[in-house]
Order: C-alpha cells, then sequence, then structure tokens
C-alpha cells in the first residue's frame, strides 16, 4: 500500500470514530503515521520466518 | 570529606557494613538535600518521610543484629507509575491523583526485602507518554528533563537519591539518564517483573534502574529479578548473577554508524572520541550499519506501541478523555485506527529482525551507539527516540555510560548493547568500559 492509500484509510476509519473536526486536528500526525505504518506494510515476512509464538519472542 | 549526599549506592554500603554510617543519618541527610534542591528542580510527586525514617530505623537495627539485606538501608526513589503500598500512583493523570490499590508492585516488594527504602515518587510524563513535565534539568533548567522517566534521572544527577526505578517503552529509562550523565540499565524484556506497573504497552514495557555506576544500577537491578506467576514473562527465568570479578579481558565491539547519521556534531565528535579512547584501551571496535534501515525500526515502535497504548488506556479514554495530555491523545486516537492485521504484521516482522540482529552478535561481546542523538533539547519536547527504540523493539538488556560533558556543558552517554539474558557478561563490559573513562562531574548550574 502507498503512503496515500494508507492515510485515506485511517481518515476513514477516525472520521467514524471521532468525527471531522478531530481529523483535520490530527492531520499532520495521521500523514506521519501513515508513511510509517506503509513502510512497515511494504515489508515481506514470509512464511518461513515464522515464529509460532511471535507475539511472546522473549518468554 | 565527601558529603553524604554525593555517596553512590555501594559507597554508602560500604560505610553502613562497617559501622561507619548510621541509615539514619544518611536518609536525614538525603531529605535535607531534597528539601534544598526541590523547590527549583520540581521533581518529587509525593514522598515518604515518615515511613522512610521509620525503615531506616529499622536498618539501623538490622545492621546491629547482622540481619541486614543486601541493600539495606539505601533510599530509592520510585517513578510514579510503579504501585507502592504505601503512597499513590497517578501516572502523572489528574483522575489517577489519590489512586492506591493498597499493595507493592513485584519489584517494590523485592528492593523492601533485600532492605531498600522506598522514599517517595518521582515524575513522569503521563502515563508514560511524550508530553514533558515540570521538572527542571539540574545542568541546565532551560532544558528538558526529558522523559518519560524525567524524575528518575532528575533525582539520581541532582544527588537527592542514589537510586531510581524508570520504566522503558521507547527510550524513556536510556534517553533521560543518557541526558542527565547517570548510569541506566534496562535488564532483558522477562527478567524483572512487570506486575503493578501501570500499563502503556505489553510488548515493549520493561522497567529499569538509574543510579551512579555501573555496579549501583546492576546491584538493584539484580535484586528485582526472577520468576514472577503474577507477569507470565518472568517465569522461566532466574536472577542474573552479578560478576564476581572485575573483567580483565578488553571487549569486542560493534559501533554502529547508522546512528551518527542522525546525531548532532557535538554527540559524534565526543562519542566517536570516546570510542577511540576504549580503542587505546585494548578494545577491539568494528564499524558496522544495522540489517534493517533505522526508519523502518522506528516505524515499527510505533505500529506497536500506539495500538497496545490505545488498549491499555481505553477504559480510562472513555471516561476521562479531558484530562488528557495532547501529545498522548493524538497517539491514542490515531492508534485505534490501526487494523489488527497491521498491528500483527509488525509483529511477526519483529521476530524476523531479531534473528537478522542476533547473527551480529557472533563473536562479539555488545553494540555500542550514542545513549541519545544530542545533548538535552529545550523544554518543548522529551527528546527523539532514534537511539534508543531499536532495543526496546528488540527487548535486549541496555546501559548508559556517562561520557562526560559536549560542547554545551552537556552530558553524552555511551549505549551498550548486549545478548538477551546475558546481563552477567554486559555488566562486566559496562564496568570495564566506565573504569576507561573519566568520573562523571556533579551538575553545576547555579
Amino acid at each position: 500500500m502507498s503512503p496515500d492509500e494508507v492515510t485515506a484509510e485511517l481518515r476513514r476509519t477516525l472520521v467514524a470514530r471521532l468525527g471531522a473536526e478531530r481529523v483535520e486536528e490530527l492531520a499532520s500526525e495521521i500523514e506521519t503515521t501513515a508513511k510509517q505504518l506503509a513502510m512497515v506494510l511494504n515489508e515481506p515476512v514470509e512464511l518461513d520466518d515464522e515464529d509460532p509464538d511471535f507475539m511472546r519472542p522473549l518468554v | 570529606m565527601t558529603e553524604l549526599h554525593e555517596l553512590t549506592a555501594n559507597q554508602a554500603l560500604d560505610r553502613m557494613r562497617s559501622g561507619g554510617l548510621s541509615p539514619v543519618t544518611y536518609i536525614d541527610a538525603l531529605l535535607s538535600r531534597i528539601e534544598a534542591r526541590e523547590p527549583t528542580i520540581q521533581t518529587w510527586v509525593c514522598m515518604d518521610r515518615d515511613g522512610a525514617r521509620d525503615a531506616a530505623r529499622a536498618a539501623e537495627r538490622a545492621y546491629a543484629d547482622g540481619s541486614a539485606g543486601p541493600l539495606c538501608g539505601i533510599p530509592v526513589g520510585i517513578k510514579d507509575l510503579i504501585l507502592t503500598e504505601r503512597l499513590p500512583t497517578s501516572g502523572n493523570f489528574a483522575p489517577l491523583k489519590d489512586f492506591n490499590p493498597g499493595y507493592d508492585a513485584t519489584c517494590i516488594a523485592r528492593l523492601r526485602e533485600a532492605g531498600a527504602i522506598i522514599l517517595g515518587k518521582v515524575e513522569t510524563t503521563q502515563f508514560a507518554g511524550r508530553d514533558p513535565t515540570r521538572t527542571h534539568n539540574p545542568w541546565n533548567l532551560e532544558r528538558t528533563a526529558s522523559g518519560s522517566s524525567s524524575g528518575s534521572a532528575v533525582a539520581v544527577a541532582d544527588r537527592m537519591a542514589p537510586i531510581t526505578l524508570g520504566t522503558q517503552t521507547g527510550g524513556s529509562v536510556i534517553r533521560p539518564a543518557g541526558y542527565m550523565g547517570v548510569v541506566g540499565f534496562t535488564p532483558t524484556f522477562g527478567r524483572i517483573s512487570r506486575y503493578g506497573l501501570l500499563p502503556r504497552s505489553y510488548s515493549f514495557d520493561m522497567i529499569g534502574v538509574m543510579g551512579r555506576s555501573v555496579a549501583d544500577a546492576a546491584l538493584f537491578a539484580a535484586a528485582m529479578t526472577g520468576p514472577d506467576p503474577r507477569d507470565r514473562a518472568t517465569l522461566r527465568r532466574t536472577p542474573f548473577k552479578l560478576p564476581q570479578v572485575a573483567v580483565s579481558r578488553p571487549p569486542r565491539l560493534l559501533l554502529f554508524e547508522d546512528f551518527f547519521d542522525v546525531s548532532s556534531d557535538d554527540v559524534t565528535r565526543h562519542v566517536t572520541e570516546t570510542v577511540d579512547r576504549l580503542t587505546a584501551a585494548g578494545a577491539k571496535v568494528r564499524r558496522a550499519r544495522l540489517p534493517v534501515p533505522l526508519d523502518l525500526l522506528i516505524s515499527m515502535h510505533t505500529v506497536i506501541l500506539i495500538t497496545e497504548a490505545s488498549s491499555t488506556q481505553a477504559s480510562q479514554l472513555a471516561k476521562h478523555r479531558e484530562a488528557y495530555a495532547p501529545g498522548l491523545l493524538s497517539q491514542l486516537d490515531i492508534g485505534s485506527a490501526i487494523p489488527a492485521t497491521a498491528y500483527l504484521h509488525t509483529q511477526r516482522l519483529r521476530h524476523r529482525i531479531r534473528l537478522q540482529f542476533e547473527d551480529l552478535l557472533k563473536g562479539i561481546d555488545g553494540f555500542i551507539l550514542p545513549s541519545t542523538s544530542e545533548v538535552a533539547p529545550d523544554r518543548s519536547t522529551i527528546g527523539p527516540r532514534l537511539c534508543q527504540t531499536p532495543w526496546t523493539i528488540l527487548g535486549w538488556p541496555v546501559f548508559t555510560i556517562p561520557a562526560g560533558l559536549g560542547d554545551e556543558g552537556l552530558p553524552i552517554g555511551l549505549q551498550l548493547v548486549g545478548a538477551p539474558f546475558k546481563e552477567t557478561k554486559l555488566i562486566g563490559i559496562a564496568d570495564w568500559i566506565e573504569r576507561q573513562l573519566d568520573p562523571m562531574p556533579s551538575p553545576n548550574a547555579f
């Protein structure tokens, strides 16, 4: 996904939850977060990278 | 003669064991120091003066009858995010001003069992978020006291307590300790129980120690480790041991150059000179690049942190939205919109990246880098997390060791990262590094 697509998705969800006024207040931070989220989502994780207990990696 | 508030914890313990210092005299000296400094520094949220004096009298009896524990008589300041039986825990959140469920967090109970004295609670940013506290930096009152463990770092730097507890979810122990010129130590995730810690992020929250020497921080961290049925992350881990003899073999270290790309000239030059000094003393230092871009690590941290924080704060947010600080509230709002699949993808990616870092440890004793990317900035910010966050993602043990003062007379720290659950080795290396560097001066802001 591109940062713009992620931004649009986050904004849709947040408008429904918090209203358009709050989303405008958050616009700059939504855009920053969307860029970070897009970077993470574009990084592949293959099946053979998998750890069956990946949520508790050092336990 | 050294003033009592200048003693490190181990120096005070030595004097108490030899009968040369009364725990009551020591606690009174620190309470006087706090009384003199607190109006300017503003780092204590609440104190237990009577309880501390009672505990000091009990410590005096324990030394007399031979029952003194390993930390007997040493006062400790506690970040206002960790539950203490005799004092409220607010997390710097007004609706929790009087919150006290009436029991100690596991780490506090273990400190008390070992004889430590709980002196009071010190400032935290709200729920360990990014909005600065009222606390002042004793090195320069116009600079940030950082966060989230601002009070913990300041209390140690300004000689109000020899030891404090902080917590780290991004860089909240290492960054403020680095800015204040004190030692900070976070053991491996799962070493110290988090039971009784107000949560921010299930994956990242860790308890750490600040002190004025590596030996002090290690001693108090070791006392808190070990299995706790109320925090499953700890169950399979026995306490780590402190090194019995000083490490004499110079360490083999990997220096990540990526952090110089994002650091100020002052920090880069100073840390480079510090590394040259270690090399001259025999350390084998190899330069390398991170196995993945720093931007990716920071982005992963954001995704996991804001999603989990949005969950941990959901009930309070529904009741007290107006009480949240603006920076934290923005993160919680945006975190509530992160899709579950994106969150899980990031957690899976974390595992892959951990394996990439493990490969770099072969033949190496630890990683080194600046503790912070610049000296303490102005009071509008707690400072960037660039140098600390990668190790929080991994959950590996980390020290910051004071490495002197930069061009502006403000502290600069050297960060040392070790392999997971290899604290004994890491403490030995940290101690070796500390012995190669000059002693850190006291803050001199006035």
